[in-house]
């Protein structure tokens, strides 16, 4: 009798073992953002963490801050966690030029892309006192070489678009690298230079007051944004399209129920109402895209940073 | 200026719940600046998303009162065991420790909380009253500005240790070697990482500060015999309120003190990037040119000055934000998070759209500092008494433990453990040599700075120097350099030379 209801009781557990991936999750997550805490994949990070019990039956999302070396840091940590789902990497296109212009021991096939959740298209901007008032008198002097632009940093995705419009319409700029966004801008709206490159989301609180003017979006459309703004194309005839993105992906290898299971939860819960509202009053659009169109995506943006990476000169 | 509003937002602070929020946030922030490794930032990030659910009336005093008094709170461990509980309080820890071995536990404790909650709310009031100003002019600090500010800033160590500026100028050399590491800011190029990530972004300054502050200090301990280090750290005597109340004619000496202190916290802090420590750094380099030796030994206007500056800076660095929509530091910054949260649009229209908020905010940053000084009256008269109840042996341990979690809470990683002992070490041996520290985390702080604004001068200018001595602000702050540096020239000669008439 007690021998059955031993064996019994070993059965059960036998079963549920079995089933333990089927059951994910059953601990919380951790989601780890390969920056300090502040920023905007942190600060995003942490509304998808608030949101993040009531899809994962209760389970909590633990936001963890790993920054060091341009996010490779946090990111290698992920790329060598187990791949059970409970280890999460914040995704920005850092994860393309690192593996490209670093000797990391990743690549984008370590990771398994779950979703997209925000595009940001990138945008020029003058100081409203500036000179400079239309994208023409801009361009015109770019070629002279009498540009100078601000970036939050060398080699960051703002510095890349302004190399990459560069190469394309033969500009040549000086730039002026910062350590941080409020250092560009603030040398942007003090006139210090005579442009800068950033995303419309930063940029566009500030117009308004008239202490930045946006000369063109870098899109293939108007933003919902700003629908007052052209883009680059409309002005020129000519496609330049940049932008940074946010998702979210795990290490490469989960198991199929675990991939599902978490596809389909994130995607519950970067189209819910709730956290959509959050996000836009914080600031940020929710475009999202499921796990295989932020894959198409990714490789996309491989691509093209692949043609422009040469330019980055980080030898001398 | 909307009377009205800021009179209406007045009012509202001291309603229940508002003040209530703001309490909790000055006595949060007192604890989470007292322990080294944590800090204002880490506090308000994992705050900031908390106050989503609550109404603006609420999550702003209390993310407010955090900021206010973090800064102070680091002034505790300071005073007491000579360990910053944040960086703000590296320059408090040398008068302040060295006035508890004179016995004057009380008094540092007691100048300590005077002089952040009189700058705290001098500093509140230039944010409610001149903000859009200051910000214009913050505006006109370009890179040239930057270069000169803080080479005067880096001038401050000419003297630092009393008589020997040897040792200061080791340490300053030391602190810019070590500021070499990691990622040129023009170029990319990865310098001192041998091919290493964690050095890609250079070493992390909290986990140096920890271990050159904290670490060294453990360290201290170990060394000394059991029946040395019995009396080594905290007062013995229990401090009373007495003791911590100034009497008129300290406050009296100490107050042209605290209004250059709080004048400097204000100008530099409403400089984007710019920094607390370079404030703290120049007021304290005033104080030791009127002191001259004294400095270090136990004075007054040592802890008056940088407790002054750096609760000014604190205010001060909402100007940007407020009124461009420019976050001052890393703290700030989650501000402007909360603001959106809230649906707020930082800005000049800010005080126009939402005055309500507007002013709650800079009325909270009043009554926080005002709140300060009965809460910190409070904590100094008890936690004292209670260092004192645990043995030193104890002590260490614990020292050593809040130490290696905050080191390690940096990253979520070993690493931060590995800096802060490489650190400690570094620390325990400047402490014996007698090598000053604080012209190594001057240096440490400012040559990226100067490095960076360098260049970004070269590249706007086509890679002239004149454009440095071309820009007025930034030829008057070189002036200012240069006479800081022939200061201690020209005082050494005018002593000799009436020397040499008496003989």
């Amino acid at each position: 009798m007690t021998f059955k209801r031993l064996s019994t009781a070993l059965v059960a557990l036998a079963a549920s073992s079995a089933l333990y991936a089927a059951d994910y999750p059953t601990r919380n997550i951790n989601y780890v953002v390969p920056f300090a805490a502040g920023g905007a994949v942190d600060f995003t990070g942490r509304l998808i963490a608030d949101a993040a019990p009531e899809f994962f039956d209760g389970k909590k999302f633990i936001v963890k801050n790993m920054p060091g070396g341009g996010a490779v840091i946090g990111q290698t940590y992920v790329s060598a966690a187990p791949a059970d789902g409970y280890t999460l990497l914040a995704t920005t296109s850092s994860i393309i030029n690192n593996a490209m212009t670093k000797q990391v021991e990743y690549n984008l096939d370590s990771f398994t892309p779950l979703a997209l959740f925000n595009l940001d298209p990138e945008v020029i901007v003058t100081s409203g006192k500036s000179d400079v008032k239309t994208l023409d008198d801009f361009l015109q002097a770019a070629k002279s070489g009498n540009v100078s632009i601000a970036t939050p940093g060398n080699a960051t995705s703002h510095h890349i678009a302004a190399l990459s419009l560069a190469q394309k319409e033969d500009l040549s700029f000086r730039y002026v690298h910062n350590a941080s966004a409020a250092m560009q801008l603030q040398q942007i709206m003090g006139n210090h230079v005579q442009a800068g490159f950033m995303s419309l989301g930063e940029a566009i609180g500030l117009v308004s007051d008239g202490n930045l003017h946006i000369l063109a979006v870098l899109d293939s459309s108007r933003s919902q944004l700003a629908p007052n703004i052209p883009t680059f194309e409309e002005q020129t005839g000519r496609s330049m399209q940049w932008g940074t993105f946010r998702g979210i992906a795990a290490p490469a290898g989960l198991p199929d129920e675990v991939a599902e299971s978490l596809e389909k939860r994130l995607g519950e819960l970067l189209t819910s109402p709730k956290f959509i509202a959050r996000m836009k009053d914080s600031g940020y659009q929710v475009n999202y895209r499921d796990a295989d169109a932020f894959e198409a995506y990714l490789n996309n943006t491989a691509e093209q940073m692949k043609q422009v990476l040469p330019l980055l000169d980080t030898s001398s | 200026m909307d009377y009205a509003a800021l009179f209406s937002a007045g009012l509202h602070i001291f309603s229940l719940w508002p003040l209530l929020s703001l309490l909790a946030g000055v006595t949060l922030g007192l604890v989470v600046g007292s322990i080294p490794g944590l800090n204002d930032t880490i506090t308000l990030a994992v705050l900031v998303p908390i106050t989503f659910a609550m109404p603006s009336d609420i999550a702003f005093p209390l993310l407010v009162g955090v900021y206010c008094s973090a800064c102070f709170g680091g002034a505790f461990p300071a005073i007491l065991l000579k360990i910053p509980g944040t960086a703000s309080s590296v320059l408090t820890a040398v008068d302040g420790h060295a006035m508890v071995q004179k016995g004057q536990a009380g008094l540092a404790l007691g100048i300590a909380t005077y002089s952040s909650a009189f700058a705290g709310v001098i500093s509140a009031l230039v944010l409610m009253f001149f903000a859009p100003v200051l910000a214009e002019y913050a505006l006109n600090f370009g890179p040239a500005e930057y270069f000169s500010l803080s080479i005067l800033g880096l001038s401050t160590v000419i003297g630092m240790a009393a008589g020997n500026a040897m040792k200061s100028a080791l340490s300053c050399l030391l602190g810019l070697l070590v500021a070499m590491i990691g990622m040129s800011p023009e170029s990319g190029f990865p310098r001192f990482t041998f091919g290493s990530f964690w050095l890609f972004d250079g070493l992390p300054l909290t986990p140096i500060l920890i271990g050159l502050f904290g670490l060294s200090v453990v360290f201290e301990m170990m060394a000394k015999p059991a029946h040395e280090t019995a009396h080594a750290a905290a007062p013995k005597t229990p401090i009373r309120f007495a003791d911590m109340l100034l009497s008129g004619q300290m406050i009296k000496r100490l107050m042209p003190t605290w209004l250059s202190a709080a004048a400097l916290g204000n100008l530099v802090g409403i400089l984007p990037g710019a920094g607390m420590l370079v404030a703290i750094y120049m007021a304290y380099e005033r104080v030791r040119r009127r002191f001259g030796t004294q400095c270090g030994q136990g004075l007054p206007e040592g802890v008056a000055a940088p407790e002054a500056a750096n609760n000014s800076v604190v205010a001060s660095s909402m100007v940007p934000l407020l009124s461009l929509g420019i976050p001052g530091n890393s703290t700030s910054a989650l501000f402007l998070g909360a603001l959106l949260i809230q649906g707020l649009r930082p800005g000049p229209s800010l005080f126009n759209d939402s005055p309500d908020v507007a002013y709650l905010i800079v009325g909270s940053f009043l009554v926080a500092n005002i709140l300060m000084f009965p809460i910190g009256l409070l904590l100094a008269r008890l936690v004292p008494n209670l260092i004192n109840q645990i043995p030193q042996s104890l002590l260490a341990a614990a020292i050593a433990c809040l130490c290696f979690t905050g080191a390690f809470a940096i990253s979520n990683s070993l690493f931060g453990i590995l800096v802060a002992l490489a650190f400690g070490l570094l620390g325990f041996l400047f402490n014996r040599m007698h090598v000053p520290l604080s012209p190594f985390i001057l240096a440490l702080v400012l040559a990226p700075v100067i490095e960076r604004a360098y260049f970004q001068s070269m590249s706007i200018s086509g890679g002239s120097i004149s454009y440095f001595f071309t820009q007025p602000l930034s030829l008057t702050m070189l002036i200012f350099t240069i006479l800081f540096m022939l200061w201690p020239l020209y005082k050494r000669l005018h002593r000799r030379l009436p020397s040499q008439q008496a003989a």
